[in-house]
């Protein structure tokens, strides 16, 4: 490669970023997606890591789809590079990931994260293993898969036993659940792990555009030969330009942070990537033109057509907003003995969006197992409030 | 200088090599250069390392020294140099028999050949100089009449290591001719010869009833018996065996495996005690490389057999498979064409397309999920890049068919059928269509080949001239189309300014109509779609492309689209497109106009300067114009 790591470096130093320091490391595509199928290099394995490894490198093998990078948020921050990728594509790869160490620096969303996760997951990865071998694989394994249902259900701050409800959830189960001190330490780990990855959840579309935004500017200034240059404005507008069927974070976030460098300069700039997250982003900088001139509406199935919902653009603006503030579910515990049997009680935030009841009921029957009790969730599914259950023969639903 | 002359310093330089001194002499030598006493697998390796040796990241080191005799088969020597660094170093592995395996003409006997051609060579050279006793039938080395107890200080003090005991013959002089003292002994300096047996030789096993291990370890001189009286006698033994005379040099054995067991239990004991078991004999020592070669079907059966397990364990196998990468299969057809005597033109191409069939009748099909088709692994395996390659990948892909390249047509059927072609008597010229029509014929005609294969290899000719007709349009169209770059680069003005116009939304002024109009959105489209940019993603190439011509303007610098591989070749694409009406009329017209006339004699000059003769020019032109469609 014509460019070193220092090179790059320099560079978005010069332009104004102060990333974490970075390691990058050239990995064929089997490490890349074994990365990424557990998320964090040297986590524990599950079966849920290999399925999502198998998904991922199946679609690579038939081009379908190709990770192109993948970034722990540690300090110093390691970034993985695929092979394959050409030089030109790496390059871009390397200064977009410098565009996230600068970010997951910097802004507040990850001000708690601990800056040594890699070795930590490897230590409870080490844990899970011992486990393994001293209470048996499948015992290990059921755990995991009951508390892996709930693992993002971590936000609201811990669990205070003289107060419900609680929306951390996980935080809920350790100390209240009816589990040996194994399984509390795993419970313990998929809520630190989940604690990990929240604000990279909430933080994508800013966080994306941000890094696109960085590589952008960037890659004008390595001095790039003019097929180099096409090749890196083939393979940027691939990723950048909106897709059919998603809302494509890339596109939404960098045209919202070019949209403020235009109209509030570059200083603006920095202050968003301190202080927002994807939903306040979108509520707070998303404008009129913007929405008509990224053209974006609300739709939905009307029979067998696809049709407009909504095009006003506050309207627009504000539903965005709050899909990216809640990008799960929210369920509180409501009560941890409910109608007097040590029944659990779940109760759904409802934001107008219903649950899937198939998918609910799964969760449910996992919940039951770990709490060894009948675990109820209170939601609302078409317009009435209703309870799901699962009671440890079946799942059913009952009126409120 | 004339021929006699010539003749004549040529034996001046041979003489001028031979010496004859004494111990004593040859000690001073040694002490000079302790080089001289190297063992056989020591000298080869060296050899083979005077060459050099070219280092490439991701596949395997290349050998200069085997460069312009063997092609390809990058990993069998690589193997091969590998064995010799070893053994050169002393370890077991010089213990072991050589065995090459491979296919029939995959260029086993070639790389024997040239090892013993070269060391021939290299015996009469100052750095492969060696030195033996006169009339010992080993020419051993002199150095084993020093009695054992002097050979550890002599190592101790000079670092030279002896190995070996002095042979029968020469132990009986020492006794009896000079009367225990090794100083009187004569060296001379020891020139290998194959000719005249001397440090190489060739076993070759025949009928196994009437075939006697006298050709491996000499036999009894029946006129001596009678005079010597005993049969113990060295002076009643002639050490004129393979195995004798190839000492200190190289034994081929051909084809071990359909030789006699009894053969291959001589070759036990040299392998293991590096010595020759001769009847009443103590056991000889011989230092010399034994190389074999066999094919896999007798490999295998070789290993099938239990009680061959002794003689597995004494052979280090080196895989000697069919070429698999095109260009170094060319150079083996251009090797071996030209070592014919008639001398016929060959269009551009002909032998590329003869070793493309060749190298794809080896491979074997691809793992469907790679999604690749045959076609591109043979690019892959020419050192073509492809999007999704790495080197790696394609090392690893190898990897995974050991057996590749252990099957298909070999390069002396492809030369055999192009030789056919060849002597045709009117062409006096061979272009790829010939060439291919030639080995159909002889694909015919083979009683080797199933007719299941037969259909398979026919198909690997349809997709040969596939591919011979994308090299063959490049070639002619851009033989047709004159001032082809200027062209190119208007084409891709144009692109950028249609970019400019559609990104400020602003509008162009028409060249033909002068009106002013929208940017042409189809003929943008037409560009992009070659370098893949999909229609959704359009917006943001275009506005990166933008920002860069924006940037070069600052500079003063215009945009060089021949940075670009697939661009590039996206315009080439589009000219000869346009260019495809003029070919076919010029070339299929029955009578042409006179500056149609010009326009086809320009052609034809043009595809002379690429190689073309004037016959072949104008038989690719006639075919072009049949397949332009």
């Amino acid at each position: 490669m014509r460019w070193t790591e220092r090179d790059v470096w320099n560079c978005a130093a010069a332009l104004g970023l102060d990333p974490f320091p970075t390691e990058f490391h050239l990995v064929p595509a089997h490490v890349l997606y074994d990365i990424a199928a557990r998320g964090i290099p040297g986590r524990y394995s599950h079966w849920g890591h290999g399925k999502a490894y198998f998904h991922q490198i199946v679609r690579h093998d038939h081009g379908l789809g190709r990770i192109y990078e993948l970034v722990i948020n540690a300090n110093p921050s390691q970034a993985f590079l695929l092979d394959l990728n050409s030089d030109v594509v790496n390059l871009m790869v390397m200064t977009h990931v410098l565009g996230h160490t600068d970010f997951f620096k910097h802004n507040r969303a990850f001000q708690e994260t601990d800056s040594d996760m890699p070795e930590r997951a490897a230590l409870r990865a080490e844990r899970i293993r011992s486990y393994e071998q001293r209470y048996g694989p499948e015992r290990v394994e059921q755990t995991l898969d009951q508390l892996l249902t709930v693992e993002f259900s971590v936000n609201g701050g811990g669990y205070d036993p003289s107060r419900l409800p609680c929306r951390d959830l996980l935080a809920f189960l350790v100390a209240e659940a009816p589990l040996e001190e194994w399984q509390r330490d795993i419970a313990a780990i998929v809520r630190e792990d989940g604690l990990y990855f929240w604000p990279q959840i909430r933080t994508k579309t800013v966080n994306e555009g941000w890094a696109s935004l960085w590589h952008g500017k960037l890659m004008h200034q390595m001095g790039l030969t003019d097929g180099e240059f096409m090749e890196f404005a083939r393979i940027n507008a691939g990723v950048v330009s909106a897709h059919p069927g998603a809302l494509n974070p890339y596109w939404l976030g960098l045209n919202i942070l070019k949209d403020i460098e235009r109209r509030l300069g570059l200083e603006m700039l920095f202050t968003v990537r301190r202080l927002e997250t994807d939903a306040s982003l979108v509520r707070n900088y998303l404008t009129q033109a913007l929405v008509e001139e990224l053209g974006l509406v609300r739709y939905g199935a009307e029979g067998e057509r696809w049709v407009v919902t909504e095009d006003d653009w506050e309207q627009v603006r504000d539903a965005i907003a709050n899909d990216f503030a809640c990008p799960l579910p929210v369920i509180e515990v409501a009560d941890m003995d409910f109608e007097g049997k040590g029944a659990l009680l779940l109760k759904h935030v409802s934001d107008g969006r219903s649950l899937k009841q198939h998918e609910a009921l799964r969760v449910l029957e996992q919940l039951n197992r770990l709490w060894r009790r009948p675990v109820y969730l209170q939601t609302i599914w078409d317009s009435k409030s209703v309870i799901w259950f699962h009671d440890g023969q079946a799942s059913g639903t009952r009126p409120l | 200088m004339s021929l006699t002359e010539m003749v004549g310093a040529f034996k001046d330089d041979l003489h001028s090599l031979a010496w004859q001194g004494s111990f004593d002499d040859y000690l001073r030598i040694v002490q000079e250069d302790p080089r001289v006493t190297r063992l056989a697998h020591a000298r080869v390796y060296d050899m083979i390392m005077a060459a050099g040796i070219k280092k490439q990241e991701g596949s395997a080191n290349q050998y200069p020294f085997f460069g312009g005799e063997i092609f390809g088969s990058k990993e069998a020597v690589q193997d091969l140099v590998e064995y010799f660094k070893a053994a050169a170093q002393g370890m077991e592995v010089r213990k072991r028999i050589l065995l090459l395996m491979g296919p029939a003409g995959g260029g086993k006997s070639s790389i024997v050949n040239l090892l013993k051609k070269r060391l021939e060579a290299y015996s009469r050279t100052t750095a492969g100089a060696l030195y033996g006793i006169v009339d010992c039938p080993m020419h051993e080395e002199p150095l084993h009449l020093l009695p054992e107890e002097l050979r550890h200080a002599v190592k101790q003090r000079y670092g030279i290591h002896v190995e070996g005991d002095l042979c029968p013959v020469c132990h009986w002089r020492l006794t009896n001719e000079w009367g225990g003292d090794f100083r009187k002994a004569r060296v001379q300096r020891v020139l290998f010869t194959e000719m005249g047996r001397v440090g190489v030789g060739t076993f070759s096993p025949s009928d196994p009833k009437t075939q006697d291990v006298a050709e491996l370890i000499g036999s009894m001189d029946l006129a001596q018996i009678g005079q010597v009286g005993s049969e113990s006698d060295p002076r009643a033994w002639r050490f004129d065996g393979e195995l004798n005379i190839a000492n200190r040099g190289i034994m081929e054995f051909i084809e071990l495996l359909k030789s006699d067991p009894k053969f291959l239990y001589l070759l036990l004991n040299l392998a293991q005690e590096q010595r020759i078991k001769a009847p009443r004999y103590p056991l000889i020592y011989a230092d010399e490389i034994v190389i074999s070669h066999t094919n896999e079907a007798e490999f295998q059966r070789f290993l099938g057999e239990k009680t061959n397990e002794a003689l597995q364990d004494r052979m280090h196998l080196v895989r000697v498979p069919y070429n698999l990468a095109v260009s170094d299969e060319e150079q083996i057809y251009q090797k071996l064409l030209g070592q014919g005597a008639v001398r016929v033109h060959l269009a551009p191409n002909t032998t590329r397309v003869a070793a493309m069939f060749g190298v794809l009748t080896r491979l074997e099909e691809v793992d469907e999920k790679r999604s690749l088709t045959l076609t591109d692994k043979m690019k892959l395996y020419d050192g073509h890049h492809m999007e999704g390659w790495t080197d790696y990948e394609v090392k690893a892909m190898q990897e995974a068919s050991p057996r590749e390249g252990m099957e298909g047509v070999g390069p002396r059927f492809i030369v055999d059928a192009l030789s056919k072609a060849l002597a045709q008597p009117e062409t006096g010229c061979l272009h790829p269509v010939q060439a291919l029509r030639g080995i159909v014929e002889h694909l015919d005609h083979h009683p080797q080949i199933d007719a299941q294969r037969k259909e398979l290899y026919k198909n690997h000719i349809g997709r040969v001239r596939e591919l011979y007709h994308d090299l063959l349009k490049k070639e002619v169209m851009s033989a047709f189309v004159t001032g082809f770059a200027e062209q190119a680069k208007s084409l891709v003005g144009q692109y950028l300014v249609e970019v400019n116009a559609w990104c400020r939304k602003g509008k162009i002024t028409d060249p033909i109509t002068g009106q002013p109009r929208e940017a042409d959105e189809k003929f943008m489209r037409s560009v992009e779609e070659q370098i893949r940019v999909s229609d959704q993603a359009k917006k943001e190439f275009r506005e990166e492309i933008l920002a860069r011509i924006a940037d070069l303007a600052l500079s003063g610098k215009i945009f060089d689209y021949t940075s670009h591989d697939r661009l590039k070749e996206a315009v080439e694409r589009k000219l000869f497109a346009d260019a495809k009406s003029i070919v076919k009329t010029v070339v299929q017209a029955q009578v042409l106009e006179v500056d149609q006339q010009r326009r086809m004699d320009q052609v034809v000059e043009s595809l002379k300067e690429r190689g073309y003769c004037e016959h072949c020019a104008r038989e690719v032109l006639r075919y072009m114009s049949r397949i332009i469609d």
